[in-house]
């Protein structure tokens, strides 16, 4: 029972932490980042890719999110600058990168699932024996969400990254670089994705797929606990995480999963369309 | 002859298919992007009732089933979901189509139901893939084509364009755009349910995988490619899903990569695809509307 109580808060963590990259880019552009979900196995199959070249763990880590937070402002350059204010061509832009994303992992990689051999060494904590990937989980959880909150709320980066989801013109005309401030944001919000992606392959397993998959789920969890809310994402997550473990163990399918998480979503979207936490805090 | 039949079959299929996404996203605004959903839901019905009595359920009742359990799904997720934003309804259809694709991977495996039988039409055995494109898939079509081109002309289309343009004066003018909306997306679907019955009784079998998101978004990437609110972007959009895929094949097969990537090629391709229309050809190759593009933050 235990176990499974652990899986559930490691689940729910990391899919917080792609959640909080999917909260940080609506917030700015008021747009969903379909990509997004790839840049989760990008991120995967990037550090796979540093393990194949003889690179140690930590070194692998950092190569692939510092990448995957590049590709995101590459994206963000070159397939969502051109299109801003165009909220729906955003949307549909990021659908054509997805598919771009989606199609180049599996011609590099090919289809079939593969293993991440990284933090899989068994961990000893208050008795129990967990993997160290469950572990950083854990640790980047308690730092990453409440340093999110931190620099949203309380700097002077986050004032303005707030300001221009508001008014770019008058931020422009403050003199505030509005487009490398979206750039910092993308590459934040892509690198939280890779990291996400990282833990997720070596918990579980790499496939070309797994993007959508948890991205998804991610989505739900951003749009049930409200965009504007670090906390409501943070205990969202938490809960959502539990429920899946449980319906999990209960059907012992991820089609479950989806129907019970959708329901959710439907019904909190016709009674509170701002999200659960969205009302009370409505913005970063 | 097979390949050849094969290919007009899947074709006129995925035609008929992107034609009732146009119609959904032209006429309303519906930005169905898990409408193979409904597809699905039309498959998995037809194959249900072909595995269990073929010869109880004939060709016109298994149809009717197909088509009804689309459009009542298809409305109890208009009313439940139409109100809200349309990029938060996109992701709330591409659940569907995964809740949908969950079921059907559960209920038969990933292999789907095989040897189903053909049943027959007044008589006429469809055993034969030409007489079967002959005397369904091609009338069906065209009946498809006529209400689509005979709805462009008809007083609900001029509805339905106020509805586009302005909700709110649509409303003071005492149209309701909940019912409207739900009216044209349930039409939409159960087409989409009843192209999907065909699709299994012309393969015999069910093929879950046609229902994944990538699948819904190389659809949509067809449609916006075609161009909206047309019958020939539509066959152009059915074009770039059925034959180039076909045509990547064989030119694959002489290259080092062989033909097994040709997926993956098409993927790459549609992806780019997509992107290019977005961007530059927002009318798509023969679009009569452009995409309705709302503003959002810069």
């Amino acid at each position: 029972m235990t176990d499974l109580l652990i899986n559930g808060v490691v689940i729910g963590v990391l899919i917080a932490l792609v959640a909080l990259g999917f909260a940080l880019t609506f917030s700015i552009l008021k747009f969903i980042n379909f990509a997004h979900t790839d840049l989760i196995t990008v991120g995967g199959y990037l550090a796979y890719s540093c393990g194949r070249l003889k690179l140690s763990v930590v070194p692998s880590v950092i190569v692939a999110t510092v990448l995957t937070g590049l590709l995101g402002v590459v994206i963000e350059r070159l397939a969502y600058r051109p299109l801003r204010g165009q909220r729906l061509s955003m949307f549909l832009s990021s659908f054509g990168v997805s598919i771009l994303l989606n199609s180049s992992i599996t011609l590099c990689f090919g289809s079939t699932s593969r293993t991440l051999p990284i933090a899989q060494d068994a961990v000893r904590v208050a008795g129990r024996t967990l993997a160290s990937a469950e572990v950083i989980a854990l640790c980047l959880f308690l730092v990453l969400l409440p340093l999110s909150w931190f620099i949203f709320r309380k700097t002077q980066y986050g004032l303005a990254a707030r300001a221009i989801s508001e008014n770019w013109d008058g931020v422009a005309l403050l003199g505030i670089p509005c487009d490398r401030l979206v750039s910092c944001v993308f590459f934040v919000s892509s690198g939280l994705a890779a990291l996400a992606g990282i833990l997720l392959g070596s918990l579980y397993s790499l496939s070309p797929q797994m993007g959508h998959k948890y991205g998804i789920w991610a989505f739900v969890l951003v749009v049930v606990a409200g965009f504007g809310s670090i906390f409501g994402i943070a205990t969202t997550g938490l809960f959502a995480g539990l429920l899946i473990t449980a319906v999990m163990y209960c059907f012992g399918s991820y089609t479950f999963v989806n129907a019970v998480l959708f329901g959710i979503l439907t019904i909190v979207l016709l009674v509170r369309p701002d999200g659960l936490f969205g009302m009370r805090l409505r913005r970063f | 002859m097979q390949l050849l039949a094969h290919i007009t079959a899947h074709l006129i299929i995925y035609s008929a298919l992107v034609l009732s996404l146009s119609f959904a996203v032209s006429k309303v605004n519906i930005w169905s992007v898990g409408h193979l959903g409904f597809f699905g839901i039309g498959s998995v019905c037809a194959a249900a009732l072909l595995a269990t009595q073929p010869t109880l359920y004939t060709f016109p009742c298994t149809v009717l089933v197909a088509a009804t359990a689309g459009a009542l799904l298809s409305a109890l997720l208009g009313f439940a979901t139409l109100r809200l934003k349309q990029d938060f309804f996109v992701i709330l259809s591409l659940a569907f189509s995964e809740v949908v694709l969950g079921v059907c991977i559960s209920w038969k495996g990933p292999a789907g139901f095989n040897n189903l039988a053909r049943p027959t039409v007044l008589g006429i055995s469809l055993e034969d893939d030409w007489v079967f494109i002959g005397v369904v898939l091609l009338p069906f079509f065209i009946a498809a084509g006529a209400v689509f081109v005979r709805f462009s002309r008809m007083r609900i289309d001029r509805v339905c364009a106020l509805i586009q343009a302005n909700e709110e004066l649509a409303m003071v003018l005492g149209v309701s755009p909940l019912y409207y909306k739900v009216g044209c997306f349930c039409l939409a679907s159960a087409t989409a349910s009843v192209w999907g019955a065909l699709a299994t009784i012309y393969a015999r079998s069910t093929d879950p995988n046609q229902i994944s998101i990538e699948s819904n978004l190389l659809l949509f990437s067809a449609l916006l490619f075609g161009g909206l609110n047309s019958l020939r972007g539509s066959i152009l959009g059915g074009l770039l899903l059925v034959v180039v895929p076909s045509l990547l094949e064989a030119t694959l097969s002489y290259s080092p990569f062989g033909g097994n990537y040709a997926a993956e090629f098409r993927q790459l391709l549609m992806g780019c695809l997509l992107i290019v229309v977005v961007r530059w050809m927002p009318k798509g190759l023969v679009g009569a509307t452009t995409l309705n593009h709302s503003r959002g933050g810069r």
